[in-house]
C-alpha cells in the first residue's frame, strides 16, 4: 500500500477521478473498475494519499484516479484542497461523482461546484439499496434531465451497475445547474471574470476569491499580472463587508446547498419505511451514554480474544514456537554451515544475530500473526461504522484532557501501526491537535507488533501486573495529554462527525483492506527488522554492543535493576520498539527476568522511543526539530517512568 | 453616581483590553486618550470601580457592572447605526462614541429590542447582555431556544447560527446543517446527536450551544 513513488499516467490517456462524500462506496467503486493493479502516492508536496488505476472501456483504457472523501471543493482540509487541485490541474477528461442515494443533497452540494468549474460529470448513485429500506424514493430520469448527466443507479457491494459507469461514461457531460448569488456577489464575478484569463474555471475560481480562499493564491500570483491582483484582494473585501459578520463563503454555501435542496425535493420522495431496524437501534444503543458503555467494553473484550488470545496466543505459538523453532530454524542452522562454510556468513544467517533466526522469526512468527489478527479486526470496525461511534463515546474523557473525542480514531489504527496512525493524525483540524496526538503516539501507543510481544510477556504476570502496566501507560497518557494541551499554543476543535449507519462489513472488502495493510508491513517493517538485526550483527562483531551495554548498564542496570543484556533489547528498541520488545521476551524466555524485572522493562519499551519508519514521518510532518524533541521527551519519560516503576516495586518489596 | 466621562472612557478601555486578554497597567496608560488617565485611575480607584495591583488593573465587582453597559450601549449604537441608519463606518464609530455616555437605560433596552437582541457588533465583537435580553431568552413564548436546550426526540428547525468561528460554520454548512433545515436530536449525552436529512452528525455541546433553533409542531 506504501510504495510512495509518483506514477504518473501517461500523457495521451483520458483521466477520469472519482469524487464524492465520505462513507459513499468510492472506493469500493474504484475496485470494481480497475481491477487489482494499483498505484497508491502521495499529491505532490502533500501527505494526502490517491489511488491510480487503469479501467478498460472496449478497447480503450482509462486512467482513472480515486480520491479521498470530501464534503466541499471550497477547501478547509488538506484532503479537500487535494481534490480541489485535482479537478483544477490535472486536465481531467471527466468526473465519476459518487453519491450516497439517501443522501442526494449533500451529494448535489457537490455536484453545484463541479458545475462551476465547468467539467464534464457521470454522477453514480450507490447504495441504492440503503435508499431503498429507507423509504427514499428517486426518479432518476428527472434528475438526469434537470442536472443534464447521465445517472447510473448501482450497489457497489453487489457489484451491481457497475458495467454501466463504464458504458455512460462517454456521455458525461457538465452539469446544467447555475447557483445564482446575491447581486453583490454576481458582480463581483463578473469583475473577477475580465481580470482572470483563463475564462475555462473562472466561476469557481471568482468564488473561491470571494470566499477569501488562500490556498488558490499561490496559483493566482503566477497567472494573473501584479497589479490586477490587488484588485482581486479589493472585491474579496467589498464582498465580505457587504455580508456583515458572516463569513461570504457561508452565503456562496448557502446558496448552493438551497439549489442542491431545491432539485432533491423535486426529485425524490421518503415514505417512512424503514427496514434495517435492528441495525439502527444496534447504532443507537452502541452510543447511549449507559447501555454505550457494555458495548464498548464487549467490543474491546472481543479485541483482546481475536487479537490477544488467538493472534498473540495460538498462532504465535504455532508459528514461533513449533514451525520456526522446531523445524525451519534447526533445519537452517544444520544446512547453512555445511553450505557456507565460512563462520562470519554463516553466523550473519543463522547467529544469535542472525537474519533468519532473529529477523524473520521475529518479524514473520511473532509479529506478523498479530499484525494479521489485529488489521482484520479493525477493518471490520471500520466497515461496520463503530469507529466513530467510538469517538462519540470517549469524547468526554479527551475534553478533559483539552482534545475531543476525534483524536481516539489515530489512537485505535496507532494499536495497529503507529507509522500510520501518524500519518492519519492529519484528519485532525488543528495543528495543536495534530502535535499533541502525534506526541501521545509517539510515547505510549503500542503498536500490534508491539502488543505482541507484550502480551506474550505478560502472560507470566499476575493480574495486578498487567493492570499497573495498563494503569501507568494511561495515566501517564493523561497527564501528559493534559499538560501538552496546556502548554502547546493553538485552537482546539470542537466535535463535528458524521456517524454512518451500523453496516453489516463485506467480507470481501475488509480481506482487500486487510491485504493491503499486510503487504505494507512486509515492504515496510521486515527491510527494518533486517537492517536492524545486520547493524546489531556488525555491532556485536566490532565489540561496540559491549561497549555501549557498558556504557549504559549503570541505567539500565542500576537505575532500571535489569540485567546488562537487556541494553541491546533497548538499543535495538530504536529501530523499532516492538523489535526491542521481542528482544526482552527473548530474554524472559531465557529465564534472565523475574516478574519484578518483566514489569519494568514492560513499562520502559511501552514508552519508549518511536521506531524509525514513525520517526521519518514524524520529521516529515512536523519537522525535524519538532521531532527530535518529541524523541527526546519520549525517550527521557521511558526511562523515568520505568525507574519509578522499579523504585515502586523496591519498596513494596514485590 | 456623578456623570464623569474620562472615568467611562477608562472602564471601557479595560474591558476591551481584556477581550483581547490584556491586563497590564502599561498598556492601558498607553492606549488610552484621556489627557489625564492618572487621575481618572484614581477617581475609580476611590469611588472602588477598578482595583490596582503592582502591574495590573482589574474590574471590582461594581466597575464591572458599568463598564458592561457602557460597552453595551456602544455596541448597540454601532449596529443601529450601522444596520439601520446606514451611517458611514468612521461616522459610526466616533458618533457610537459620544452616544455611549448618553443613553439612558430605557432607551438602550429599546434598541437592544428593536435590533432583536444582537449578540455582535459591526466588528464581530460580543455585545454584553441587558436584562431584556435575559428576559427573551427565558420567555417560554419566545420559541427560538439554542439547540442546547432542546428536550431529545424533538423536531427543530435551524433559525440561525451564531458566527463566532468562520471555520466551524463551514464545515456545518458543508453537512447541510443551516437556517431553514429541520433536524431532529437524537440524544445529548455523550455528544449531542442530530440528523440532518439521512446522515446522523455528533457534535458538542458548546456548538448546540450556538445553533438556535425553532421546535416543528407535528
Amino acid at each position: 500500500m506504501h510504495n510512495h513513488t509518483n506514477v504518473k499516467p501517461l500523457p495521451h490517456l483520458k483521466k477520469a477521478v472519482l469524487i464524492g462524500n465520505p462513507n459513499v462506496g468510492k472506493s469500493l467503486i474504484f475496485g470494481c473498475l480497475t481491477g487489482r493493479y494499483v498505484t497508491v502516492s502521495n499529491y505532490p508536496g502533500t501527505t494526502v494519499e490517491i489511488t491510480l488505476g487503469d479501467m478498460k472501456i472496449g478497447s480503450e483504457i482509462i486512467s482513472l484516479i480515486d480520491t479521498p472523501g470530501i464534503n466541499s471543493l471550497t477547501p478547509i482540509s488538506e484532503d479537500e484542497r487535494v481534490v480541489r487541485d485535482i479537478l483544477l490541474k490535472e486536465n481531467i477528461t471527466s468526473v465519476i461523482q459518487v453519491v450516497d442515494a439517501k443522501n442526494l443533497e449533500r451529494g448535489l452540494y457537490i455536484t453545484t461546484q463541479t458545475a462551476e468549474m465547468g467539467l464534464p460529470t457521470l454522477i453514480v448513485l450507490n447504495m441504492m439499496d440503503e435508499a431503498q429500506t429507507r423509504g427514499v424514493d428517486i426518479n432518476i430520469a428527472e434528475l438526469s434531465r434537470r442536472l443534464g448527466v447521465p445517472i447510473v443507479p448501482t450497489v457497489a457491494t453487489q457489484r451491481k451497475g457497475i458495467e454501466r459507469i463504464k458504458k455512460e461514461l462517454p456521455n458525461s457531460s457538465i452539469p446544467r445547474v447555475r447557483v445564482s448569488y446575491s447581486q453583490t456577489v454576481e458582480e463581483s464575478l463578473e469583475e473577477i471574470e475580465k481580470i482572470i484569463p483563463n475564462p475555462h474555471f473562472s466561476r469557481f475560481i471568482g468564488l473561491s476569491i470571494l470566499s477569501g480562499d488562500g490556498s488558490l493564491n499561490e496559483d493566482l500570483i503566477s497567472r494573473v499580472p501584479k497589479d490586477k491582483l490587488s484588485s482581486l484582494a479589493q472585491l474579496h473585501h467589498f464582498s465580505q463587508i457587504s455580508s456583515k459578520e458572516y463569513p461570504i463563503s457561508y452565503f456562496i454555501g448557502l446558496k448552493r446547498l438551497e439549489l442542491a435542496k431545491n432539485i432533491t425535493q423535486k426529485v425524490s420522495a421518503t415514505s417512512f419505511k424503514s427496514g434495517s431496524r435492528i441495525l439502527e437501534t444496534l447504532g443507537r444503543i452502541s452510543i447511549h451514554p449507559v447501555f454505550g458503555i457494555p458495548i464498548l467494553v464487549s467490543v474491546l473484550y472481543v479485541a483482546w480474544l481475536f487479537v490477544g488470545k488467538l493472534g498473540a496466543g495460538v498462532f504465535v505459538d504455532f508459528l514461533e514456537g513449533t514451525i520456526f523453532e522446531r523445524y525451519i530454524n534447526p533445519f537452517f542452522k544444520i544446512v547453512i554451515p555445511k553450505i557456507i562454510p565460512i563462520n562470519l556468513l554463516s553466523d550473519f544467517l543463522v547467529g544469535d544475530f542472525g537474519v533468519i533466526t532473529m529477523a524473520l522469526t521475529y518479524s514473520l512468527a511473532i509479529i506478523f500473526p498479530v499484525i494479521c489478527t489485529f488489521f482484520i479486526f479493525f477493518s471490520l470496525l471500520e466497515d461496520s461504522g463503530y469507529l466513530p461511534r467510538l469517538a462519540i463515546m470517549v469524547d468526554r474523557v479527551f475534553k478533559l484532557m483539552g482534545l475531543n473525542g476525534k483524536v481516539v480514531l489515530p489512537m485505535v489504527l496507532g494499536l495497529g501501526c503507529v507509522t500510520m496512525a501518524t500519518l492519519t493524525t492529519r484528519m485532525l483540524e488543528t495543528k495543536k491537535e495534530r502535535l499533541i496526538v502525534t506526541f501521545l503516539l509517539a510515547l505510549g501507543i503500542p503498536c500490534s507488533a508491539q502488543l505482541a510481544v507484550v502480551f506474550a510477556m505478560a502472560s507470566t504476570l499476575p493480574p495486578w501486573g498487567i493492570l499497573m502496566w495498563g494503569g501507568e501507560i494511561a495515566t501517564l497518557l493523561f497527564i501528559v495529554g493534559f499538560l501538552a494541551s496546556c502548554l502547546v499554543k493553538g485552537e482546539s476543535s470542537d466535535l463535528i462527525l458524521e456517524v454512518p449507519p451500523i453496516r453489516i462489513p463485506q467480507i470481501g472488502n475488509v480481506i482487500i483492506k486487510t491485504l493491503a495493510r499486510l503487504e505494507w508491513y512486509l515492504k515496510e517493517a521486515v527491510p527494518i527488522f533486517i537492517l536492524g538485526t545486520i547493524i546489531l550483527f556488525i555491532l556485536d562483531r566490532l565489540k561496540v554492543l559491549e561497549f555501549i551495554q557498558n556504557l549504559a548498564s549503570p541505567v539500565v542496570v542500576k537505575f532500571l535493576n535489569l540485567p546488562k543484556e537487556a541494553t541491546n533489547a533497548f538499543l535495538i528498541g530504536f529501530l523499532r520498539r516492538d523489535y526491542g520488545a521481542a528482544g526482552l521476551f527473548d530474554l524472559q524466555q531465557k529465564g534472565y527476568l523475574s516478574n519484578h524485572q518483566v514489569l519494568v522493562s514492560l513499562v520502559t519499551i511501552t514508552l519508549f522511543v518511536p521506531c524509525i519508519a514513525s520517526f521519518l514521518i514524524i520529521i516529515k510532518e512536523q519537522g525535524l526539530r519538532t521531532a527530535l524533541i518529541i524523541g527526546g521527551i519520549v525517550l527521557f519519560l521511558a526511562l523515568l517512568v520505568g525507574g519509578i516503576t522499579n523504585w515502586i516495586l523496591g519498596s513494596l518489596g514485590i | 453616581m456623578k456623570y464623569d466621562e474620562e472615568r467611562d472612557e477608562l472602564l471601557e478601555l479595560i474591558w476591551k483590553l481584556r477581550e483581547e486578554r490584556v491586563q497590564d497597567k502599561e498598556t492601558i496608560f498607553k492606549r488610552s486618550w484621556n489627557r489625564d488617565v492618572e487621575e481618572a485611575t484614581k477617581g475609580a480607584l476611590e469611588a472602588d470601580l477598578i482595583s490596582s495591583s503592582e502591574d495590573k488593573i482589574t474590574l471590582t465587582h461594581l466597575g464591572e457592572e458599568m463598564a458592561k453597559m457602557i460597552v453595551r450601549r456602544h455596541r448597540l449604537a454601532e449596529k443601529l447605526l450601522q444596520e439601520v441608519l446606514e451611517v458611514s463606518s468612521s461616522e459610526m464609530d466616533s458618533t457610537a462614541c459620544e452616544l455611549e455616555h448618553i443613553l439612558g437605560p430605557e432607551v438602550t433596552e429599546s434598541i437592544c429590542a428593536f435590533l432583536g437582541h444582537p449578540r455582535f457588533c459591526p466588528h464581530g465583537k460580543p455585545i454584553p447582555l441587558g436584562e431584556c435580553c435575559q428576559v427573551f431568552k427565558e420567555d417560554t413564548n419566545q420559541l427560538v431556544i439554542p439547540l442546547a436546550n432542546v428536550v431529545p426526540g424533538d423536531t427543530v428547525k435551524i433559525i440561525f447560527l451564531v458566527p463566532r468561528h468562520h471555520r466551524r460554520l463551514h464545515q456545518l454548512t458543508n453537512l447541510g446543517i443551516i437556517p431553514g433545515t429541520e433536524i431532529v436530536l437524537h440524544q445529548k449525552k455523550p455528544a449531542f446527536v442530530i440528523r440532518v436529512g439521512e446522515t446522523d452528525v455528533a457534535i458538542d455541546n458548546e456548538i448546540a450551544r450556538h445553533i438556535y433553533v425553532r421546535k416543528v409542531l407535528k
